[in-house]
């Protein structure tokens, strides 16, 4: 095409020499560009939450030390104690594990060695609905259905209206598929001769189950369960709508542990919560109030990140297993 | 190779009235065996609506070893399959006819294929150790099947399942390693080991060599000469010089194509192993044998 | 040859026949159970799937006892006409503001027309020349620029303003339709026990309502839920949408054809790949603070559209559509790269080879050869993508969507609300009727997910059949 007329023109030069080439420059450039975006989003994030969270802890009613040892977060009497808002982000993340974590694993077991390909083609979808569902609708979810529920089965002087439990269910529900799915894969990614080795033996399905395919896919159900935990740290709308707006403050010397510190049926802030409240009221630049949400967020931050590396190393070691 | 003129020998100077010895003319039908542990009588395997092999019967006898040959695609694992109810875990695989295990049918409604599996063990094409410790791949069948004896005495029967299948001494001393740290060979007498370990009657062999190289595989055949003291071993190879060399009796199967180009495959000739390969009572065995066909 | 092999040792430490078939049995049972119960918790999975959508649709729908201000009947009867025979909705655009005009003060008309005028060539309510005052002063009100008002948009405010309907109770739609007679039980209870206030048994009407209809679909917000609609909320979301498209696709496109095709496989490269795998798990909430440090707040003089239009007040902050649409699509990017990369990674690199082989620079092969058939894969993964950002709450809470406005939004840089954020709000009010429009503000956006994903379905289906 263009190729020999460029030569004889450029007759002077060898006819193989690299030719500038502009306009494929720029498109790598541009592409290249893209590629950062998503660079400049992390330093944005990191930059953003750092400096904020800087300010928080130079207000002269907040200690670094204060905010990461003390468990009451009380900002009208400038007490800023994290451990508050983690309970109560453990307590329910913990409760949607315990939820989860057994209904997705059977499920993800159900698909993957029981299931006939019609079965599977029927319910996989329905699970993948669950995904799409917006968060927001789970908590309206929480507050008309599950409320109401476990206020019935264990009677409402027990069970408060914004409680622990009802979000902590929900978002365990949310993250079932979460968990089925990447466990799932894992499962169909154990090799079938090992299956067969099993079966061979005299193995029932139970026993080639629980007792070779699980194990053998342990990493990667692994790595599923730390997702789902970094996603359930990370919701906000169900913890919002459904946990309450007040902090659960404690002092482990004094108050009842179960009666009070890990009651699953009464109100406690999560972080996210928390951030979302604060953000929903009015909130003006350079306030304590202001400077805390990002000081809360940047300790989210880190806990997801946290559970989301650990869950790479576990599919990185479940990679190698099988390559 | 030395090995093969060594075993040929040994063939021949089996007992005669051991085997008894058919006239060519009859070499079509089976030869009575001395006692034949499993039987299959008459069987057909179909895929759904397709029919895999077709009219097979052959005894398999006690403490003999019988090689499974033929073209690829001739249903020759399709039938070894059937011996442990494996095509069981194939949706739409489904078996008609018999295949006695002693006196009974294991296709039976009431048979459960567990039980089968565990009187019938398997040995694949590839190793496939379990992603647990060498001793743990041996004792697995075992506890499955609950085997009763305390700690020290399942240590014993992991000790005599690996030098069974000769790889004892070379892993004694780390029978807490991976049992993918071994080689190729090791995994594959492993897996030996992990199916003799539960004590069955009958071992299956899938090709069993066809993933190893020389060394191993000679190891591996060896293997087979110590094993069917113990046990009957059925095996299909693709390998002729194999099949000549380790087994007693031998079965050919070939492939009947219909008018819609549908390929079934079907028993031509079971026979000693020696008439099999020296002088075989089907043409398309011959054909087969000398490397004309197939 | 040579290794005897020992003798086995204490065969019987096997189980007997007879016990080996105890044992089988009972594992067999037990295998049985486990099947159960695998069984078991993909049904609960399902079930639990089932009961949200019944929870929406039971509170979209269902009985209502309402106390009017004024009787529409007796509107109809006013104007002359058989209220047995016609009803609010057939009357004339021009009865309508007759009825309105006379329900409501000239103060409140004044304000209904400078937001929106009743007609194109005449005013009722202002007079016309401070009409033109205010038109052609620094801040015209939207009336001056606005098209007229229609007739669903009159018929709402005489609704609103002149019949004033009241819900006092609802029931949810099951037990409507099971035992209706329970909740005229539960009204009866009600008065009883005086919860209604002034009203009287007999001002009460029981009847159906859906609060999910194509009336609460068009109209914008209000403080009082028997009217208020979601119009607003959709444009807002229908904006966040299209910006975050813009933002999201070509950039993420971009992006994952950087990473597939051009980079090689380097320190900087991996830490991109590693870093985009990090952002898709944070949480959106951790982007809803990004979007307020930086777009909201730092780069306010754009995001407001200070900058484009000189001398607009100080007072115009960043929380403006565009803020949340590039909170969106900074949100949505990382999903969009992974999913694109994928798509790209299953072009088979032959193709790449055979135009690269007839001289076809990188650009040009990527362009020309994989891209387009790569596309389905990438436009799959961009509307599962785009269908995500349409339900996020969090982010936009924290970019300040505005929880009460009824001004349609008019472009980037218009305050805005999303439906998910009326959902948010609607929900955490105590009353009940604001649940029922939670409710069926829910309904409206799975069936928008609903129809988007099965948008991405077909396109899915339609590349798996062409591959």
């Amino acid at each position: 095409m263009t190729t020999e007329g460029t030569v004889e023109t450029e007759s002077a030069k060898p006819p193989f020499a690299k030719r500038p080439r502009p306009g494929e420059m720029v498109i790598r450039g541009l592409l290249y560009i893209c590629g950062a975006v998503s660079i400049a989003t992390t330093v944005g994030i990191l930059y953003e939450l750092g400096k904020e969270s800087l300010l928080f802890f130079q207000d002269d009613r907040v200690t670094f030390w204060g905010f990461l040892t003390s468990t009451v977060w009380q900002p009208q009497a400038g007490s800023f104690g994290i451990w508050a808002l983690i309970l109560g982000t453990m307590l329910i993340s913990i409760i949607a594990m315990l939820v989860a974590a057994p209904l997705g694993l059977l499920a993800a077991i159900y698909l993957s060695e029981y299931a006939s390909n019609r079965v599977r083609s029927i319910l996989k979808p329905l699970l993948e609905v669950l995904v799409g569902i917006p968060t927001v609708v789970y908590g309206f979810f929480a507050l008309t259905f599950m409320t109401p529920l476990l206020r019935g089965v264990f009677g409402s002087s027990v069970v408060g209206f914004f409680n622990v439990a009802s979000a902590g269910i929900v978002v365990g529900i949310l993250v079932v598929p979460l968990i089925s799915s990447l466990s799932e894969d894992a499962l169909a990614a154990v090799p079938d001769s090992l299956r067969q080795g099993a079966y061979a033996l005299g193995a029932s399905r139970l026993d080639v189950a629980l007792k070779v395919v699980v194990p053998a896919a342990l990493s990667g159900i692994a790595a599923g369960f730390v997702v789902a935990m970094s996603r359930a740290v990370g919701e906000t709308m169900v913890v919002t709508l459904a946990a309450g707006a007040s902090p659960r403050n404690f002092d482990l010397g004094q108050d009842s542990l179960f009666g009070y510190v890990l009651n699953p049926f009464q109100s406690a802030q999560a972080m996210t919560g928390y951030v979302a409240i604060t953000a929903s009221g009015d909130l003006s630049y350079n306030t304590v109030d202001y400077n805390s949400i990002f000081a809360v967020g940047l300790s989210l931050f880190f806990m997801t990140l946290g559970l989301n590396s650990l869950s790479r190393r576990f599919v990185k070691r479940f990679r190698q297993e099988y390559e | 190779m030395p090995f093969d003129t060594d075993q040929t020998e040994k063939a021949m100077t089996r007992d005669p009235e051991e085997y008894a010895i058919r006239s060519p003319a009859e070499s079509t039908s089976p030869p009575p065996p001395a006692e034949a542990v499993m039987r299959i009588e008459d069987m057909d395997v179909f895929y759904g609506d397709f029919r895999a092999v077709k009219e097979v019967s052959i005894p398999f006898a006690k403490n003999e070893i019988t090689a499974l040959i033929g073209p690829s695609g001739c249903g020759k694992s399709t039938v070894l399959r059937s011996l442990n109810r494996m095509n069981d875990l194939i949706p739409t695989a489904r078996v008609e006819g018999k295949v006695m295990f002693h006196d009974e049918n294991i296709y039976q409604r009431h048979v459960d294929p567990v039980e089968v599996r565990r009187r019938v063990g398997m040995v694949f094409q590839k190793p496939n150790p379990f992603p647990k410790s060498i001793y743990e791949n041996v004792a697995w069948g075992a506890r499955i099947n609950g085997f009763k004896g305390k700690r020290g005495e399942l240590d014993d029967l992991v000790e005599h399942a690996l030098t069974q299948a000769a790889l004892w001494e070379e892993v004694k001393d780390k029978l807490t390693e991976s049992g993918y740290s071994l080689s190729g060979g090791q995994q594959q007498r492993l897996c030996i080991a992990r199916a003799v370990a539960p004590s069955p009657e009958v071992l299956l062999m899938d090709e069993p060599c066809s993933a190893l190289d020389p060394i191993a595989t000679l190891r591996i055949e060896e293997l087979m000469m110590t094993l069917k003291k113990e046990f009957t071993i059925i095996i299909v190879t693709h390998n002729m010089q194999q099949a000549g060399r380790v087994s007693d009796r031998t079965a050919f199967f070939s492939v009947d194509v219909d008018d819609r180009g549908q390929r079934t495959g079907k028993l031509v000739e079971f026979d000693d192993t020696d008439r099999i390969f020296t002088a075989p009572g089907e043409k398309e065995t011959e054909d087969y044998i000398t490397g004309r066909f197939g | 040859m040579s290794l005897a092999a020992p003798e086995r040792p204490e065969v019987d430490l096997f189980p007997t026949p007879e016990e080996y078939q105890g044992l089988l049995s009972k594992r067999t049972r037990r295998a049985r159970l486990f099947q159960a119960a695998c069984l078991l918790a993909l049904t609960v999975a399902v079930v639990a799937l089932v009961a949200l959508i019944y929870t929406i649709i039971n509170d979209s729908f269902g009985l209502v006892a309402v106390v009017n201000q004024t009787e529409p009947e007796a509107v109809v009867a006013d104007l002359g006409l058989d209220p047995t025979q016609v009803t609010l909705d057939d009357l004339e655009y021009d009865q309508l503001l007759g009825v309105l005009q006379a329900g409501i003060s000239s103060g409140v008309g004044r304000r209904l027309e400078r937001e929106q005028r009743f007609y194109a060539d005449r005013l009722v309510f202002e007079p016309q020349d401070s009409w033109d005052e205010l038109c052609a002063s620094a801040e015209p009100v939207p009336g001056c620029t606005a098209g007229p008002r229609g007739h669903a948009n009159v018929l709402a405010l005489v609704l609103e303003r002149v019949v004033q309907p009241d819900v006092i109770a609802t029931y949810p739609l099951v037990p409507s339709l099971l035992n209706p007679e329970g909740f005229e039980a539960d009204v009866a209870a009600g008065f009883e026990a005086n919860r209604f206030g002034d009203y009287r048994p007999d001002q009460v009407g029981i009847e159906w309502r859906a609060w999910f209809n194509w009336t609460f679909l068009t109209s914008p917000s209000s403080a009082t839920p028997e009217i208020a609609g979601i119009r607003t909320a959709i444009l807002g979301s229908a904006w966040l949408v299209a910006i975050t498209i813009l933002f999201a696709v070509p950039v993420g496109v971009g992006a994952a054809i950087y990473l597939v095709e051009y980079a090689r496989p380097s320190r900087l490269n991996d830490f991109i790949q590693t870093n985009i795998y990090n952002l898709a798990g944070v949480p959106s909430i951790i982007y809803g603070m990004l979007g307020l440090a930086i777009l909201v707040r730092v780069l306010e003089p754009f995001t407001s559209g200070a900058v484009f239009t000189p001398g607009t007040p100080p007072s115009d902050n960043g929380r403006t559509v565009l803020s949340a649409g590039i909170t969106l699509g900074l949100l949505t990017l990382p999903v969009v790269i992974i999913s694109a990369q994928e798509a790209l990674k299953a072009v088979p690199s032959s193709l790449r080879q055979a135009s690269m082989g007839l001289g076809a620079t990188k650009w040009q092969t990527v362009r020309s050869q994989v891209l387009p058939v790569a596309l389905p894969g990438i436009l799959t993964g961009a509307i599962l993508a785009v269908a995500r950002a349409i339900g996020e709450t969090a982010p936009l809470i924290l970019v300040g969507a505005a929880s009460f406005i009824t001004v349609d939004p008019s472009g980037p840089f218009s305050k805005f609300t999303a439906v998910p954020i009326q959902i948010f709000q609607w929900t955490s009010f105590p009353q009940e009727e604001f649940r029922k429009i939670a409710a069926a503000a829910s309904l409206a956006l799975l069936l928008l997910l609903l129809i988007l994903n099965a948008g991405a379905v077909i396109l899915r289906n339609r590349y798996a059949r062409k591959a």
